[in-house]
């Protein structure tokens, strides 16, 4: 048997005529005994006898004690006051970022951002153990293979200031630490927890979104960090 | 449109018969189009306010918020749906937000800046006032769309229809939220109820 339906005891209870309902609940103990609860809880508030009069406990709860005469008098000024230093103001740089970024952007900021940290995390944390171990065969052969050796091709690749100071140890610069830690400990279930959503395909748009000078920048830090590898960002 | 709208609207004589005129004045920049609009709605934006969050101030900032973003949004007024309606939605969405902002904390409580009503038996209008105060506090403590497809209809009076409008929601779900808002509510006031009887009974025996 098919019961009734909430908004159908709902109508009911509130006075529509509903045969085919009530026809239901002479049948129906289950949907009886819901109706009769609704329609008391409903009912036995409205009907509560009040010593003010007529009136009810709902009537009561919902009572609203009337402000001062003198605040209904000002409180379009209120509002023109309000209204006025607003635009005077003028937006602020949140009200403004929220007018000039759309959301597709910041996504595929954000988008971009992962990606360099994701890539950027792996690729240095490989090469960091790449390193290492190229450090301990060269210690244990004696060779020309140091650290320092190391750092300096890396460096010669990179002639700009701020690359340079990437190259090797990462965790000296504060934002690359950042950026890796943020790679290294994104929990995507959290990210999504927090409403970071990344919709499917925002990470290749984000790229794509990138102008040519900042796809050129991402391949150069990439190929910096990769070494040999190729990285197609276009 | 709110009842006595039209009369404040002819008696101001600013040539606003409807709310797309008013909508229009303000849009044009009319002078005090906007304050009319102001004062034709305060109150019921208010009442609306109030009875979510429970005292004056938060009713008054909200209040004043409701028709601060309705002036930022005037441009986008459809006018199918009422001004108040509009209003509504406005306000619900501001109420829920500063609900969830400040829960669990408020709880609209009787005599927060309660002017009573006029001097009775103080025994009966404790009983009632007792009673009215669960009925307020079990009202505050439902999930917040259930508490305002309540306040929208039991307090605003307002048909499923417009709250469905109000809320973004189907008239069907509207019914549905006010379907479980009134178990809710039944089982909250047993609790209180039971917890209540349970509290004089240890009172009793102690």
């Amino acid at each position: 048997m098919r019961h009734a339906s909430p908004a159908d005891l709902v109508a009911l209870a509130e006075g529509v005529d509903r045969p085919d309902v009530r026809t239901h609940l002479d049948h129906c103990a289950i949907c009886r005994e819901e109706f009769t609860a609704l329609e008391a809880m409903l009912g036995d508030h409205a009907r509560t006898e009040s010593v003010d009069g007529p009136g009810d406990a709902w009537g009561g709860a919902g009572f609203v004690p009337e402000p001062s005469p003198l605040f209904w008098t000002h409180f379009p000024r209120r509002v023109g006051r309000a209204l006025e230093q607003a635009m005077q103001q003028g937006p602020g740089w949140w009200a403004r970022a929220r007018l000039s970024w759309t959301w597709p952007w910041l996504g595929s900021a954000m988008a971009a951002a992962l990606i360099l940290g994701v890539v950027l995390g792996s690729e240095l944390s490989s090469l960091s153990r790449a390193t290492s171990t190229e450090r301990g065969l060269a210690a244990d052969a004696g060779g020309p293979g140091d650290g320092d050796a190391s750092q300096e091709s890396i460096g010669a690749a990179n002639s700009d200031e701020m690359v340079d100071s990437h190259t090797g140890t990462a965790a000296d610069d504060d934002g690359w630490a950042m950026l890796l830690l943020m790679a290294d400990t994104a929990v995507w279930e959290e990210t999504a927890g927090a409403e970071l959503f990344l919709p499917d395909g925002a990470a290749e748009r984000a790229v794509f979104d990138l102008s040519l000078a900042e796809r050129e920048e991402l391949q150069r830090l990439l190929a910096s960090e990769i070494g040999d590898h190729v990285v197609e960002t276009s | 449109m709110l009842s006595g709208a039209p009369d404040l609207l002819a008696s101001e004589g600013a040539g606003y018969g409807t709310d797309p005129e008013l909508v229009r004045g303000c849009l044009a920049g009319s002078p005090g189009a906007f304050d009319l609009l102001v004062q034709l709605h305060q109150r019921a934006v208010y009442r609306l306010c109030y009875r979510f969050m429970g005292n004056h101030e938060d009713a008054a900032d909200l209040s004043q918020e409701v028709f601060l973003r309705a002036h930022r949004g005037l441009v986008s007024f459809r006018s199918q749906s009422s001004l108040s309606i509009w209003l509504y939605r406005i306000g619900v969405n501001l109420c829920l937000n500063r609900v969830s902002a400040k829960r669990p904390a408020t709880e609209p409580l009787v005599g927060d800046n309660a002017s009573d009503p006029p001097a009775v038996d103080p025994v009966d209008r404790l009983e009632q006032g007792a009673q009215e105060q669960r009925l307020r506090r079990a009202v505050a403590r439902l999930p917040p769309r259930q508490r305002a497809v309540v306040v929208l209809r039991i307090y605003q009076e307002l048909p499923h229809k417009e709250i469905a409008a109000t809320v973004g929601s189907s008239v069907g779900a509207v019914k549905a939220n006010f379907f479980h808002a009134m178990g809710n509510l039944r089982r909250l006031l047993g609790t209180d109820e039971a917890g209540r009887s349970g509290r004089e009974a240890g009172e009793d025996a102690s």
